[in-house]
């Protein structure tokens, strides 16, 4: 027989054992191209164990330059993750220091609030026929607000309502919704007591409610009026919604009570939080001399530590938590069917990436 | 072009969307910094800087002041606490940005202490100004560049019935809801005002007797309830200001016959029950057919007249076009006068610029305050590439089409292509696979910044080899093209429309497929 010559594609190459060289060969690529599923399955888990080796190696690097720099904080360069919040797509709306927004929000509703010029005075209700658990977290509420006024719904209309509470002279309404024994949503509705200033309507899908008998090492609120912690609302959006939130408080906080109530913006969602804090002050340790490794940190530790480094705060959660995200405001009170919204979340249209955020 | 709004806190703004868009291309030649010496840098600039910024002092409503071919623009505003404003296009507004001066303020010209004021519009015509507030009240004045002088008031509802008396208790909704829609027929004279539970009546501004009042839908057979009513937007159509269009709370949009001799008050033409959701808030009419609705929820939708019938349960039309944008209420919706661009200005701060024809959004300006009312000015001389553009869109691009070709622009013109050799490769490939030859002459020519953005199928690379065989006829035709631009823009966008079904000037190259 005559042998057969090799393929002309192959001249000039030398017969290779295939087993040897997958050895040597580094899987750089993710092996799914590869049809065959006992190969495949073999390369993937070379290409895995080559992904962690080559992980630990960056590792072992960073560590070596880290102690190679020593002490020298300038040298080290801290990896920061990318998140949502860092790669935010920008907001034009944002408020950057503007005077003009200064000057409207220095007119707007809520003005009187932040000025302690007008008391606020809250009245809360629910929806028709509310089941048991509702009344816990109100309860709680009434803890966390001050001046907060509790009036079951029978059967009125919020029309009616608003109405009522105008007549006596409350200056927001507050609707707590349900499902399934389930507090679910939440209105509130400014109505500057019967004035010409009708302010927003908002409404707040609300969500993860713990009442405070929930929470772990909770603390017992008193009444003291609480500091107030709005942070985190960046758009004129966010600005009008914080301002909304905070007029629901009176601003003359009494520090007595060390009490502080937290509305926290991150991604659109509103974290609501009540604590009672305490600052605790550090004794100074001092570090032997031997141990020092440079003269400059010795005199550091010699020198009084920062306020930073010297008094902490500790916090102990009172009152509930719970979580709320805007889903339209109305220009005016409460009016769904001929009401002008000021801004409506509209799902599709809106979140069009991960990245944008609205508050 | 150029859009004047005025917002909630008093703030008079002019803004050109062209500055605010991002550019894409750093190198592309920046004519129209040039043209305007003074522009800011994103092109919104305060029309009254030294004016004090108070909610008092909001503007409920901007009207141009004289026709759209008059050389000076000049405008009036309406502010909250009743006073009236005229303001004048400085000398040399065409070059410059924002260059108003104020001309007349007035106080209050409606009697209450706190008014409430709807709307302005202004009678060329009849040489009168005419603001209304919210009791139905309509104020007139005299329309002289000196004087602001009030001329008449009368009420809008007093004509119907004789002795009754209008009473106005503070603090009860109802009352202050007695007029919540205005609209002006410039060519008639007329006045029409509307209200909760009040049916739209017209008057005559100069007598102030009512001349017409429209009637309501006849109950329905089967309740035997009838359609509440409450205009909260009305508008002339301008085929012949004979129809009226008024859009109410109750998520319904009627048409109306108003002429002198009509004799049916009866709606002409309803939507259907089911296709609004929200209650209108403005009406702007964008062609002959085509009628543009906006509601609370910021949703603009485009409606055909010529689709609406009598029937309030016919079957809900949705396929009528959207405007998408808008996060809040839209306050008002106003066309420019000769383009095929919307305004939209609303509750969500934002001004939105809308090509008609495909309904897509140009330009989106953030502009701080709410915004209450907005015009558009009818001069676009200040940036000459940009006025006439045509959108086009990439998917409407046909392959082996004759293309329609307005007019040719030579590729060393101007702002036409420092971004024709960046694209010169790009297109290339992608010309020769597709083979047409032809496109490129359309798209490049209008304006360099804007098209060339949108439109991916440029073939700018065809145009530079063309133009070599071409340029010599081209050119006398681009010179004559060119001269006629910057002396009548407006007629140049009529023969354009018209040159899209005469006088076609097909440009065929011999398809090519070697590359250079």
């Amino acid at each position: 027989m005559v042998k057969k010559k090799p393929h002309a594609s192959l001249r000039g190459k030398k017969p290779v054992n295939a087993a040897k060289s997958a050895k040597k060969t580094p899987v750089s690529r993710n092996p799914s191209h590869i049809t065959n599923r006992l190969k495949r399955s073999e390369m993937y888990g070379k290409y895995l164990q080559q992904k962690r080796q080559e992980k630990k190696q960056s590792r072992i690097q960073r560590v070596k330059e880290a102690e190679a720099l020593g002490d020298d904080k300038n040298g080290i360069k801290k990896a920061v993750p990318r998140t949502l919040d860092n790669t935010r797509e920008v907001e034009p709306t944002m408020v950057l220091q503007d005077p003009e927004v200064a000057a409207d929000e220095a007119e707007d509703e809520f003005a009187r609030y932040f000025h302690s010029e007008t008391p606020p005075k809250v009245l809360v209700t629910t929806r028709p026929r509310p089941s048991q658990r509702l009344f816990f977290f109100i309860a709680d509420l009434q803890r966390l607000i001050p001046k907060l006024h509790f009036y079951p719904r029978k059967s009125f209309s919020l029309k009616e309502i608003c109405q009522f509470a105008a007549n006596r002279e409350f200056t927001h309404v507050m609707v707590l919704s349900e499902n399934a024994k389930h507090c679910n949503g939440m209105t509130i509705s400014h109505i500057g007591a019967g004035g010409e200033m009708l302010g927003p309507t908002a409404y707040f899908k609300v969500s993860n409610v713990v009442t405070s008998q929930n929470i772990p090492n909770h603390g017992a609120s008193t009444n003291h009026i609480p500091e107030l912690n709005l942070h985190g609302f960046g758009t004129r959006l966010g600005h009008r919604v914080g301002r909304l939130l905070g007029s629901l408080f009176p601003h003359d906080a009494e520090f007595q009570g060390r009490q502080v109530v937290t509305f926290h913006n991150q991604r659109d969602y509103l974290f609501v939080r009540h604590h009672r804090y305490v600052f605790e002050e550090k004794k100074n340790i001092k570090k032997a001399p031997s141990e020092c490794t440079t003269p400059e940190a010795s005199q550091d530790e010699q020198q009084p530590l920062g306020i930073k480094d010297r008094v902490k705060a500790r916090l102990q959660e009172l009152g509930p938590r719970f979580t709320l995200k805007l889903r339209w405001i109305q220009s005016g009170t409460f009016d769904t069917q001929f009401g002008e919204y000021e801004w409506m979340h509209k799902r599709k249209e809106m979140d069009t990436t991960r990245r944008r955020f609205h508050l | 072009m150029r859009v004047i709004t005025g917002d909630e806190c008093g703030l008079l703004k002019e803004s050109i969307p062209e500055l605010s868009r991002r550019s894409t291309d750093p190198d592309a030649p920046a004519t129209p910094y040039n043209s305007m010496p003074d522009v800011t840098k994103d092109g919104v600039c305060r029309i009254d800087p030294k004016e004090k910024q108070t909610r008092e002092r909001g503007v409920v409503d901007l009207a141009w002041r004289n026709d759209a071919e008059c050389e000076q623009f000049s405008f009036a505003a309406l502010r909250k606490n009743g006073s009236v404003e005229l303001w004048k296009a400085a000398a040399e507004s065409r070059n410059k940005h924002a260059n108003y001066v104020l001309e007349q303020t007035s106080k209050n010209i409606f009697q209450q202490e706190r008014p409430n004021p709807l709307g302005l519009g202004v009678f060329c015509n009849h040489n009168r100004i005419c603001a209304g507030d919210s009791l139905g009240n309509v104020v007139i004045l005299k329309n002289d560049s000196d004087l602001l002088e009030e001329v008449q008031t009368y009420n809008a509802y007093k004509g119907s019935k004789r002795g009754e008396t209008l009473s106005y208790t503070p603090g009860q909704a109802l009352n202050a809801q007695l007029a919540t829609a205005i609209a002006f027929d410039t060519s008639h004279g007329r006045v029409a005002v509307g209200g909760r539970e009040r049916e739209t009546c017209l008057i005559d501004i100069h007598t102030g007797v009512q001349v017409f009042k429209t009637k309501n839908l006849p109950p329905d057979p089967q309740t035997l309830l009838q359609q509440p009513v409450w205009p909260t937007a009305i508008q002339f159509l301008h085929n012949d200001m004979n129809t009226m269009a008024v859009g109410t709370a109750y998520k319904q949009v009627r048409l109306y016959d108003v002429r002198e001799s009509s004799k049916i008050r009866r709606p002409t033409q309803t939507t259907p029950e089911d296709l609004l959701e929200y209650r209108v808030t403005s009406l702007c009419q964008v062609s002959d057919y085509e009628l543009v609705v906006a509601d609370g929820a910021g949703y603009i939708y485009c409606l055909d007249l010529r689709r609406l019938g009598r029937d309030l349960k016919a079957a809900a039309n949705k396929d009528m076009g959207r405007y998408v944008g808008p996060a809040g209420s839209v306050r008002q919706l106003k066309k420019h006068p000769t383009l095929p661009r919307l305004a939209a200005v609303g509750l969500d701060r934002m001004l939105r610029i809308y090509d008609t024809k495909k309904r897509r959004q140009l330009d989106c300006i953030y502009l701080k305050q709410r915004i209450n009312c907005v015009l558009v000015h009818g001069d676009d001389t200040w940036d000459v590439n940009d006025a006439t553009v045509d959108v086009v869109d990439p998917d409407d691009l046909d392959i082996d089409q004759d293309d329609v070709v307005q007019e040719y622009v030579d590729s060393d013109e101007e702002g036409s292509h420092g971004d024709d050799s960046n694209e010169d490769a790009d297109s290339v490939s992608s010309d020769d696979s597709e083979g047409n030859d032809e496109e490129a002459v359309d798209g490049s020519h209008e304006d360099g910044g804007e098209s060339v953005e949108d439109n991916d199928v440029e073939f700018p690379s065809s145009h530079q080899r063309d133009s070599n065989s071409q340029s010599e006829s081209s050119d006398n035709e681009d010179t004559e093209s060119h001269s006629s631009e910057t002396s009548s823009e407006e007629s140049k966008d009529n023969s354009e429309a018209e040159e899209d079904d005469e006088d076609v000037i097909v440009v065929k190259a011999p398809k090519r497929r070697r590359r250079q």
